[in-house]
């Protein structure tokens, strides 16, 4: 089957928000039952980051057994490499899916680890921007689909530094091509690279295929002053980049399947975070995504 | 291949402003053995140099991981002053390991064993079996009946001068007695330094394993079972293995049940 027919099948989640191994543990962190609780809206599915070695903290397991939606986001694979979908982390994949039971597979595409997945090795680097590099890693999002069953949805990582002589959306428009698979379009770290290579937030957004777009993420960044440059970080803040909000304005009413937005915050209080949720609603209320939430919130 | 080589140097220069600034200067030369295309070492050069350095911890954040597994080496390497050590990240050993897909922590250990002398040697040399055995991919189950043999890859065995075991379980007992673990010892001003110990003139047997919880522990073993345990890191026929254990003085009709007991010791696995 074709993305286009596979799409129809992947289940609306709404707003949501993401966490890692330990994060939810950390002094002034999101209170991830106080979110569902009081703001359900917003906590409608949880985006786990996981790292197979290190497996489900305990509020992964508590919301989980709880019987609410989960995606899963890798944090530990380079899908460019085939060496790297070995059989030992293959297994604990679909063991994890098996247990969480998640909508999808999703994660930047990028370079999660250098060398073999050890410790010590993890950076996250975004991938050469070569048409080559993006043949291999279609392989990889194939074997890793049909290895799990499930879609497996790239995003554009975050970077300080971009090398190739493609833009980084006509990348992931031709790694979507040859994957035939959606896209996970990461809003924050797209403001980044515009800003990196000095272009406007919304340069080349008419080359990204927006109807493959399911998952979108939002977040916030900072600059600080690297030996006189500004370099933007993606600091997962709720201070969200005005860039940002320009490139969710831009895709909103033309991603058609987008079925999951995120709001990566999990470090900040949850009081914090709540105009950045309130934010997301407006932008996205008169969009496709938008009025299939309110319907369901309708009903 | 060529967008993962490129790739590979991306995290070299991320790690080495020594070779940003070589790169930038003449990047055919300072590259020669990585085959980019001329296309790729001009993108190489096209970003703001200054952005290579964007993440100015990331060789300290590096440095920490590798001197949790190296800390009685280290110190001894560099006593007083550990964070010198940062130069590995400049070092060919660490451009090695990164272009050609190695594992750091291995990497590390080799390089603090080169050229720093014996004790350093010797005990980098151990700290280096524990992050290989710390890494090695658990063993597929063994019977006595295989045609080819070699070392568990969960066990390591080494032979280095006497005295190595104790020597390094006192250092890093030592280092564990600081409230914030090991690392925070090496770079407390007022830490205690680690003594360098004096080694024998022989040689003692050691074998490095995991057990079944992933834990990691060293132990005494006769010289001449680490010399057979080394020497069968590389499969060997078992006509070979027979060879080798009356060598050290197994009867030929001895040797099947010796084998027999490295198995189920789990030191010795179908190769």
């Amino acid at each position: 089957m074709s993305f286009s027919e596979r799409v129809v099948d992947l289940p609306f989640l709404g707003i949501g928000v993401s966490t890692e191994y330990g994060a939810g543990a950390q002094t002034g962190a999101l209170d991830l039952e106080a979110l569902h609780a009081r703001h359900p809206a917003y906590g409608a599915f949880l985006e786990l980051g996981i790292e197979v070695a290190k497996g489900l903290d305990a509020d992964a397991r508590r919301w989980i057994a709880a019987g609410r939606p989960t995606t899963y986001h890798f944090l530990d694979v380079n899908l460019d490499e085939p060496e790297d979908l070995d059989p030992a982390w293959l297994a604990e994949v679909k063991r994890l899916v098996g247990e969480i039971g998640p909508a999808w597979l999703c994660g930047d595409a990028g370079l999660w680890h250098f060398g073999p997945r050890e410790r010590g090795h993890m950076l996250l680097l975004p991938p050469i921007l070569t048409d080559e590099a993006a043949r291999e890693m279609a392989e990889g999002i194939i074997a890793l689909r049909e290895a799990t069953g499930l879609e497996v949805l790239p995003e554009n990582p975050p970077g300080a530094v971009y090398l190739g002589d493609l833009h980084l959306l006509d990348f992931y428009a031709r790694l979507a091509d040859y994957a035939d698979t959606g896209l996970l379009l990461d809003a924050a770290h797209l403001a980044i690279y515009q800003r990196t290579c000095g272009h406007r937030p919304t340069t080349a957004l008419d080359g990204l295929p927006a109807e493959r777009i399911v998952e979108l993420h939002v977040a916030g960044a900072s600059s600080r002053e690297v030996q006189g440059l500004s370099i933007v970080e993606d600091d997962h803040t709720p201070a969200v980049l005005p860039d940002t909000w320009q490139i969710i304005d831009a895709v909103g009413p033309r991603a058609t399947a987008l079925r999951a937005v995120v709001f990566e915050c999990e470090r900040n209080p949850l009081d914090a975070c709540l105009p950045g949720f309130r934010r997301i609603e407006r932008s996205l209320a008169e969009t496709p995504f938008g009025r299939r939430r309110a319907a369901r919130t309708a009903r | 291949m060529s967008a993962r080589a490129l790739q590979r140097v991306v995290v070299r220069m991320l790690y080495d402003p020594a070779l940003v600034a070589a790169v930038y200067a003449d990047a055919s030369a300072a590259l020669a053995d990585v085959p980019l295309t001329p296309a790729e070492r001009r993108w190489l050069v096209a970003p703001d140099r200054r952005r290579w350095a964007a993440d100015p911890l990331r060789r300290t954040r590096g440095l920490q991981a590798l001197l949790e597994e190296y800390p009685v080496s280290a110190a001894l390497a560099a006593p007083g002053d550990v964070a010198r050590l940062d130069r590995f990240f400049s070092a060919a050993a660490f451009h090695d390991c990164i272009q050609h897909r190695g594992s750091l922590a291995d990497a590390f250990g080799a390089w603090l064993a080169d050229g720093r002398g014996p004790v350093v040697g010797a005990l980098a040399g151990l700290e280096r079996g524990i992050a290989r055995v710390r890494r090695a991919p658990p063993p597929s189950p063994c019977t006595a009946a295989g045609e080819r043999w070699q070392t568990t890859p969960w066990v390591v065995a080494l032979t280095p001068p006497q005295g190595t075991l104790a020597a390094w379980q006192r250092a890093r007992a030592a280092l564990n007695r600081h409230p914030d673990g090991p690392v925070a010892a090496l770079l407390d001003p007022a830490w205690a330094p680690v003594p360098s110990p004096t080694l024998g003139d022989g040689r003692e047997g050691l074998i490095v394993e995991r057990d079944a919880a992933g834990d990691v522990g060293a132990g005494e073993c006769p010289t001449a079972l680490a010399d057979l345990l080394r020497r069968l890191e590389t499969p060997h026929e078992t006509a070979g293995l027979l060879s080798a254990l009356e060598a050290l003085g197994a009867d030929a009709d001895e040797a099947p049940g010796v084998i027999a007991s490295l198995v189920e010791d789990g030191l010795l696995t179908a190769g």
